[in-house]
């Protein structure tokens, strides 16, 4: 595996399913370096709900994920299963 | 600008255009509201809210095409679906595989104890025609019973919610050892059992064939003129005859801590170990001489044969079959006596 981009998006002050929505956009633009391990999505929000919809929904569509609670927000991890 | 309007197109063109324009701001509205319901109900389906207008105004509702977006995530989780069906696929294949060819037979019952999965050798075990087990439950199928039947292992598991392993389970006559597992869901709630059968009638009746045949050579032993021992490497004591008994005096209390040194008299302890070594190092010996020392301190010449036998390559024990040559002698300390 070289190296691996991480894009980070902000979405903090949205809610879901504006959050879900984002997400999507991004992860489906991002499908081939994502499934490559080129890239690895990092949402950044402060919707709880997202934390739920978001992986579950990209785990479905094969993708790996990782959820962090972190001091104001939650980091929302997409990557390749593969990893 | 209305007068300039009348000018240019007259009042009927004017009319025409107020009422187009009416038309298309009427249509694009529908053509929203049919975006936010149909992007509300792909929302739905995927488990979240719907989207409030004051969330996203119609002109980002359109750039940001949301139904295009759900449908290529869609494609996505189908394409996903459509290679974790084919690995299942590869996944039930290889079980099926596996499931036919062990030597025990396999049964996956549902919580309400109905067969789901069974392999070919359930069928030859328990005598079953093909198709006989499906939409069955296990007592019904195997045991002919509406009930559980005693020590069911599949009552056991419904009860602990642990795996359970019965050493013999008798039906119809025959044994079976059953190994029994619970699959549980997140919950820990049993939703099926797995249960390994291994027909052990066979095994069952060596063992019981062996055992009678071990009876019926140790009452021969036990009842022989001749002394017979059988001796440990340790030296101890696995097994003594009567004559044994008799001619060396000791009951059988005192020969659970008693030592084969402890029977050969002094001057023949260095021809007996090297007798024991011989065997040891696997060589046969010929006929063995030597001098009994009994309880009471009488020595008894014996003559006779010795084998060893071995259990994974290691020694197991020494047999011994000896007669008395010349009668009893008493030793030196014996006559003081």
């Amino acid at each position: 595996m070289g190296n691996m981009d991480i894009k980070e998006i902000d979405m903090r002050g949205q809610i879901c399913p504006s959050t879900f929505i984002t997400a999507l956009r991004e992860i489906n633009l991002n499908k081939n370096e994502i499934k490559s391990e080129a890239l690895k999505l990092v949402f950044i929000t402060d919707n709880r709900d997202s934390t739920v919809t978001i992986p579950e929904t990209a785990e479905n569509m094969g993708y790996g994920t990782t959820v962090t609670k972190e001091e104001h927000h939650y980091r929302i991890e997409i990557f390749s299963a593969r990893q | 600008m209305k007068s300039i309007i009348h000018k240019l197109f007259g009042e009927s063109d004017l009319e025409r255009l107020t009422s187009e324009n009416r038309m298309l701001r009427e249509a694009q509205f529908r053509q929203i509201e049919y975006i936010r319901k149909k992007t509300n109900q792909l929302l739905l389906l995927m488990g979240t809210l719907p989207i409030r207008p004051e969330e996203l105004d119609d002109d980002t509702l359109i750039g940001i095409d949301p139904i295009g977006v759900v449908a290529e995530s869609f494609v996505q989780i189908l394409g996903h679906e459509k290679n974790l069906n084919e690995r299942l696929r590869v996944a039930h294949d290889e079980i099926q595989a596996i499931l036919a060819s062990v030597g025990i037979g396999i049964m996956v019952l549902d919580s309400n104890m109905n067969v789901q999965i069974y392999n070919q050798r359930v069928l030859e075990m328990f005598g079953l025609d093909e198709g006989s087990l499906s939409g069955k439950t296990c007592c019904k199928a195997i045991c002919g019973s509406d009930s559980y039947p005693p020590n069911c292992a599949f009552e056991r598991i419904m009860e602990t919610r642990r795996p359970v392993h019965q050493t013999d389970w008798v039906l119809n006559g025959k044994h079976f050892e059953v190994s029994g597992v619970p699959v549980k869901n997140r919950f820990g709630d049993v939703t099926q059992v797995v249960l390994a059968y291994t027909d052990i009638t066979r095994r069952i009746e060596t063992e019981r064939n062996l055992r009678d045949r071990e009876q019926m050579y140790l009452a021969v032993f036990e009842n022989a003129g001749d002394i017979v021992q059988c001796v440990a490497p340790d030296g101890g004591f696995i097994f003594v005859n009567r004559a044994w008994r008799e001619h060396l005096g000791y009951s059988p209390d005192e020969i659970a801590g008693l030592k084969i040194w402890n029977i050969i008299a002094p001057e023949n302890r260095t021809a007996c170990i090297e007798h024991f070594n011989s065997l040891l190092k696997g060589e046969q010996l010929s006929e063995v001489e030597t001098v009994f020392f009994s309880k009471d301190c009488k020595e008894l010449p014996v003559k006779g044969h010795v084998t060893i036998s071995y259990s994974n390559g290691k020694p197991m024990a020494t047999f011994g079959m000896f007669r008395i040559e010349h009668g009893d002698k008493s030793s030196a300390s014996g006559q003081q006596s």
